[in-house]
């Protein structure tokens, strides 16, 4: 199958179920919402060792704040309940609560709550104050350049993780390039992240290794520099492969976020030096969450 | 599916005790004309005392009211109550959720003893508004009040939390013993205002109440915009405009933590 010359490989990528929350993150002016931001989602690009997923969604105008200031809505994905929780609470004591100007607010409506500011209240030492509107509580704590405020909690939802494809390329740098060109097109589409560097992973994984303490190790399959000595996926023209994981709300935002990205590829210049578009999978037997290459393109 | 709508046929000057309103779970129009109601020293049918139509059981009218009509909303959980004209007393006591707006005045004790759910009325409320009711401790546990007019004397007596909106004056002995919450006075307040308040918040444009309190110095606060945004967009009208308000925290007198925005 072509997509505008682009030639796409009869293969799925395979997603897992995760938990998922969103939290909204204003500042007084967008230089250091981005700052909290981005702190906030640093070293968080893989539940196997960051123990959360997170990455900006997106960057939110005055206007569609809680608190009439710019900011930027962030997506935190992991496999449960409690490190969720966890690692929501230690970022946002740690990159938000700290860093100038900031406030913090609950991205998400539903059942599931979990905490957000119900225990950084106690950094106020007794000078806290708690509002309660709308059947929501926040919390004003008092800081040195004023008042940190946050919500009490936010929702938990359940969520869709490691949606991707895989591009397959004559060379570096139409490869990069082509990521690019899909990592920019996913961050104007809402409730998907691209949780890696730059939302691109050059050290795609599988599962296991030859040393017993690794529970992963490199995609050799997908190495063109060991092609020819293992059993390489590889066509002799591709010197260089780079995969985009997607994670997302619910399958339709993933699927979408594939499918703008991989046409937008298509219509680029870069095209020509894109041998095919692959995607990860084990075999369809570890994840519930099939993402049909061309099923999504049709 | 259409409102229920009770209209008013009641021309005597007896009360009438409206506490049923709240508790209707009947899901048949008869039944519900049919039901007993003690005014005066007998008992009627509904029926007789209200043309009553409609079928939606949740979202109630009541049209032509007066000032006899005590304990409208009283403990009412997940319903909407219209009211066009004045009430009796006791509007919404004990009210935990739903929404009632009433276009006309409420009587004494309106709102006392609420505990979630929100109140708009668009006119005045007489003496002991958010009162403390005999059996609670607290006169306002949680919820959302906005009153367009004048509020009375006495009103506003150990708050917990919640937030309450007042468009005109605040009579006087009000604010008695805040323990916490919102309270926005776009008018003037009377004397005695927050005697032995321990916390809370209190945004007023009257400037002769702030020579109790200390000045605060003038850092700038998420909360307040945060404030003013929600309270204007939930009344959808510009409640709070100002952008630089003048901050006092705690009092000369003691150690409490009153919070209070000249805005």
């Amino acid at each position: 199958m072509k997509i505008n010359g682009l030639a796409i490989e009869n293969t799925f990528a395979e997603a897992f179920n995760m938990k998922a929350s969103r939290i909204i993150v204003t500042a007084d002016n967008i230089k250091w919402a981005k700052n909290a931001a981005t702190s906030f989602t640093g070293f968080a690009t893989s539940v196997i060792a960051c123990g959360i997923e997170a990455g900006i969604e997106r960057q939110l105008k005055a206007k569609e704040t809680p608190d009439g200031r710019p900011g930027f809505a962030v997506l935190l994905f992991s496999m449960s309940r409690s490190q969720l929780e966890k690692q929501l609470e230690t970022r946002a004591g740690q990159c938000i609560l700290t860093c100038p100007t900031t406030a913090l607010f609950s991205g998400l409506d539903g059942e599931d709550m979990i905490p957000l500011g119900k225990n950084l209240k106690y950094f106020g030492d007794g000078y806290q104050i708690s509002k309660r509107i709308d059947k929501k509580r926040f919390w004003r704590i008092p800081v040195m350049d004023g008042e940190f405020m946050c919500e009490e909690t936010t929702a938990r939802v359940p969520a869709i993780g490691g949606g991707n494809f895989i591009l397959l390329s004559k060379n570096r740098a139409s490869c990069l390039s082509a990521c690019e060109i899909a990592v920019n097109v996913m961050s104007e589409i809402g409730n998907i992240i691209t949780p890696f560097p730059g939302g691109v992973v050059r050290s795609g994984s599988k599962v296991g290794s030859k040393y017993k303490a690794l529970i992963a190790s490199t995609n050799d399959a997908f190495c063109p520099s060991l092609s020819g000595i293992t059993g390489s996926k590889l066509h002799k023209s591709v010197n260089c492969v780079m995969e985009i994981v997607i994670n997302g709300l619910t399958k339709e935002d993933i699927d979408k976020g594939i499918r703008e990205s991989l046409i937008a590829i298509s219509k680029s210049k870069y095209k020509k030096d894109i041998v095919s578009v692959s995607a990860g999978n084990y075999g369809g037997k570890l994840g519930p969450h099939h993402f049909h290459l061309r099923k999504i393109l049709k | 599916m259409k409102p229920l709508v009770f209209k008013c046929k009641i021309k005597d000057k007896q009360r009438l005790d409206m506490s049923w309103l709240s508790k209707i779970k009947t899901s048949s129009l008869s039944k519900i004309k049919n039901l007993r109601v003690n005014y005066g020293t007998k008992g009627y049918k509904l029926s007789t005392l209200f043309d009553v139509s409609g079928n939606n059981f949740k979202d109630i009218i009541i049209s032509n009211s007066n000032k006899h009509l005590d304990n409208i909303g009283n403990n009412l959980e997940d319903k909407k109550i219209t009211i066009f004209g004045n009430v009796g007393f006791g509007l919404a006591k004990g009210m935990c959720s739903g929404e009632i707006i009433l276009n006309g005045n409420a009587g004494k004790n309106a709102c006392s003893g609420m505990k979630g759910g929100s109140v708009h009325i668009l006119g005045n409320a007489d003496d002991g508004f958010c009162s403390l009711p005999t059996s609670m401790n607290e006169g306002l546990v949680d919820g959302f009040i906005y009153v367009q007019k004048n509020v009375g004397d006495n009103s506003i007596v150990r708050m917990r939390r919640g937030n309450i909106i007042i468009g005109g004056n605040l009579g006087s002995g009000s604010c008695l013993e805040l323990i916490s919450g919102s309270v926005v006075v776009l008018g003037k307040i009377g004397n005695n205002f927050c005697h032995n308040a321990r916390r809370g918040t209190i945004f007023t444009r009257d400037k002769s109440i702030c020579r109790e309190y200390i000045r605060a110095n003038q850092t700038d606060l998420t909360f307040f915009n945060f404030y003013k945004i929600k309270i204007n967009k939930i009344l959808n009208k510009s409640i709070i405009n100002s952008s630089k308000p003048v901050r006092y925290f705690g009092t000369k007198s003691g150690k409490e933590l009153m919070e209070l925005f000249v805005i």
